[in-house]
């Protein structure tokens, strides 16, 4: 005579815990504090423009997506990792095209390039997580 | 300019559509000329390059396309002509095939000229890719 054996494994708490366990990620912003930071990168009727924050931004797209192609493999702490390294490239981007591109600049434009938890720039880019 | 350049310019300035609501060709690649009556379109590259993924010469550029008017409805106006010209379309591009040519984000912002006239700008980005 045969004995069937049937075993339900309940995995939610063990979900549950593992989900609090990763905590959320930290989105990081990439800001100027001056207000023509903007015009830098867009011109004016007297002014051509002379973009220093897209082109940092372009650099990095292609990384910054292919770190994230297999989300699901990626953990939180690489995530954050991730999202921080690529700010602080921006950074350092943005602020290497207004040295190369002759920006006419006190230094108040190039100084004021920085990467921040939270809050505003006037002129800011964001980067957030693709993890779920 | 270059054969990108080349395609913008003839995509913007041919259009008829265009030329109605500008009155003319006024289609810049980078700036107008000082005193260019307004109101008038500005083409720039923004950002990118060469994506270097495979044999061939595949680019992938970022263009900020605006209309430069003295109030906002003609602005508006005429970047939904450029959206119209632009997005989704096929850019002529000498050597190379236009696989995608597609409009990102928007940009709206006002310049207060010295004698305090208001001037608005009023476009977006385009995302170009060619492969050879």
């Amino acid at each position: 005579m045969g004995v069937t054996i049937r075993i339900d494994v309940d995995d939610r708490e063990l979900v549950k815990l593992i989900n609090a366990a990763s905590g959320p990620i930290k989105p990081k912003i990439v800001a100027d504090g001056v207000n023509y930071g903007v015009w830098q990168e867009t011109g004016t009727t007297k002014m051509a423009a002379r973009p220093c924050a897209t082109p940092a931004i372009e650099a990095v797209r292609g990384g910054f997506a292919q770190a994230f192609a297999q989300a699901s493999a990626i953990t939180s702490a690489l995530a954050q990792g991730v999202v921080e390294k690529t700010a602080q490239n921006v950074e350092r981007l943005w602020k290497q095209n207004i040295i190369t591109k002759g920006v006419v600049d006190t230094g108040a434009y190039l100084n004021s390039v920085h990467v921040v938890d939270a809050g505003t720039g006037a002129f800011s880019v964001e980067f957030e997580s693709m993890r779920e | 300019m270059n054969a990108i350049e080349t395609g913008i310019y003839s995509a913007l300035s041919g259009d008829t559509a265009i030329y109605a609501a500008i009155g003319s060709t006024a289609v810049y690649n980078r700036s107008a000329p000082q005193g260019t009556a307004r109101p008038y379109i500005v083409f720039f590259h923004a950002g990118g390059g060469h994506e270097n993924i495979n044999p061939s010469d595949m680019q992938n550029h970022l263009y900020l396309a605006k209309a430069v008017a003295d109030t906002p409805l003609s602005a508006g106006t005429i970047d939904g002509l450029m959206t119209t010209a632009l997005h989704k379309q096929t850019l002529t591009v000498s050597g190379f095939t236009n696989f995608w040519t597609a409009r990102e984000q928007e940009v709206q912002i006002t310049e207060t000229a010295a004698d305090g006239t208001i001037i608005y700008h009023t476009g977006a980005y385009y995302r170009i890719r060619i492969d050879s």
